[in-house]
């Protein structure tokens, strides 16, 4: 059984941040699925679309991508004993990648409240308790403390101006994938010269205490 | 002068189903919703090139319908009676599988006073 961390998704970030702006902006914790705080701080991009609110009530949008950063680009990689393999000698190997992932975090803000809710939110990153926050839902996530400012950006729709203020902030994920490798009982040597032939002819066996975490040498080699 | 009549005339008129939202809420992770479906009668027309040009970009590339019918058709809206905001009917027309299916109405003609509704929907491929 692995126990390393399940990448994350979309739906994973998306609740987290639904629930940290839920509870920044001072809202009751919902406490079931109605809850009317949910209402107040939304999930963009369903499916068939989302009821809008009035021009009046305070609501926030918020959306979750991944975006290229140089950052993605660097993996690192170890082979590792396969805890599942209860064979002995073992018949699988893990072989561990791990890299950063970088989401971002859009945030919409409606509403008379909405720039106040803003900066409440965007300040709010800056703190321990968003930290604390993410460690207790078990999420590898932590904030990029590179957010933008706030802006105000008032639009026309439907015969009025909307006040809206948008912005976004960037988290990293440390993501670990694993894949099972198959592992060689045993592998015959065969060497030849062209002159004299066949001239050694051995096998190379698993080796058996002391394999593992990373080390293909040491003993049990042998021909 | 109420066209009703003329809406529910069986020489140009047919059955339709409408899946309808009775109204759902804004849940964690996001929007959920509570659908019924309720029988319809009135006339489906395939859009015209100026109607359908009148649609967002992406909703042109497989077509729309045009209905006339007696019974209102609703698009999005925020409060659908006692249940709360409600999304789009999704129209059921000749069965819900291609080259027919379902159709997700974008726009509503409230012509109350003349005795119909004149609704565009727009075929959700893949649903």
């Amino acid at each position: 059984m692995s126990t390393y961390p399940v990448p994350l998704v979309p739906n994973n970030v998306q609740s987290a941040m639904q629930l940290a702006s839920i509870s920044v902006l001072g809202l009751p914790a919902p406490t079931s699925e109605k809850d009317p705080a949910y209402s107040a701080v939304r999930v963009g991009w369903q499916q068939l679309g989302q009821p809008s609110q009035f021009i009046n009530n305070d609501v926030a949008y918020l959306r979750c991508i991944t975006v290229d950063d140089s950052v993605n680009r660097q993996r690192d990689q170890q082979t590792v004993s396969n805890p599942a393999d209860m064979n002995d000698p073992p018949q699988s190997d893990l072989q561990v990648w791990t890299y950063m992932r970088v989401w971002q975090t859009f945030w919409e803000f409606y509403g008379p409240n909405g720039f106040d809710h803003a900066r409440a939110i965007h300040s709010a990153l800056f703190t321990q308790s968003i930290h604390d926050t993410f460690a207790a839902l078990n999420l590898n996530l932590y904030w990029i403390p590179d957010s933008s400012c706030p802006r105000r950006v008032p639009y026309y729709e439907d015969g009025q101006w909307w006040e809206r203020v948008d912005f976004e902030a960037r988290f990293n994920e440390l993501v670990t994938e694993t894949t099972v490798i198959p592992l060689a009982a045993s592998v015959e040597i065969q060497l030849y010269e062209s002159q004299a032939g066949e001239v050694d002819d051995f096998v190379v066996v698993m080796p058996g205490e002391g394999y593992g975490e990373g080390e293909y040498g040491g003993g049990g080699y042998g021909s | 002068m109420r066209l009703h009549s003329v809406v529910n005339n069986p020489m140009l008129a047919e059955a339709f189903q409408v899946q309808r939202s009775q109204g759902g809420y804004y849940g964690a992770g996001g929007w959920s919703d509570n659908y019924t479906t309720l029988n319809y009668f009135g006339i489906v027309s395939i859009a015209d090139a100026k109607t359908v040009d009148a649609l967002p970009e992406a909703d042109r590339i497989h077509g729309a319908i045009v209905i006339n019918s007696e019974l209102p058709l609703y698009v999005t809206r925020l409060s659908a009676g006692d249940g709360g905001p409600a999304t789009s009917d999704i129209i059921v027309y000749q069965g819900d599988s291609a080259p027919w299916g379902k159709y997700r109405v974008v726009n509503e003609g409230k012509y109350k006073s003349r005795g119909f509704w004149h609704t565009i929907a727009v075929w959700m491929t893949g649903a």
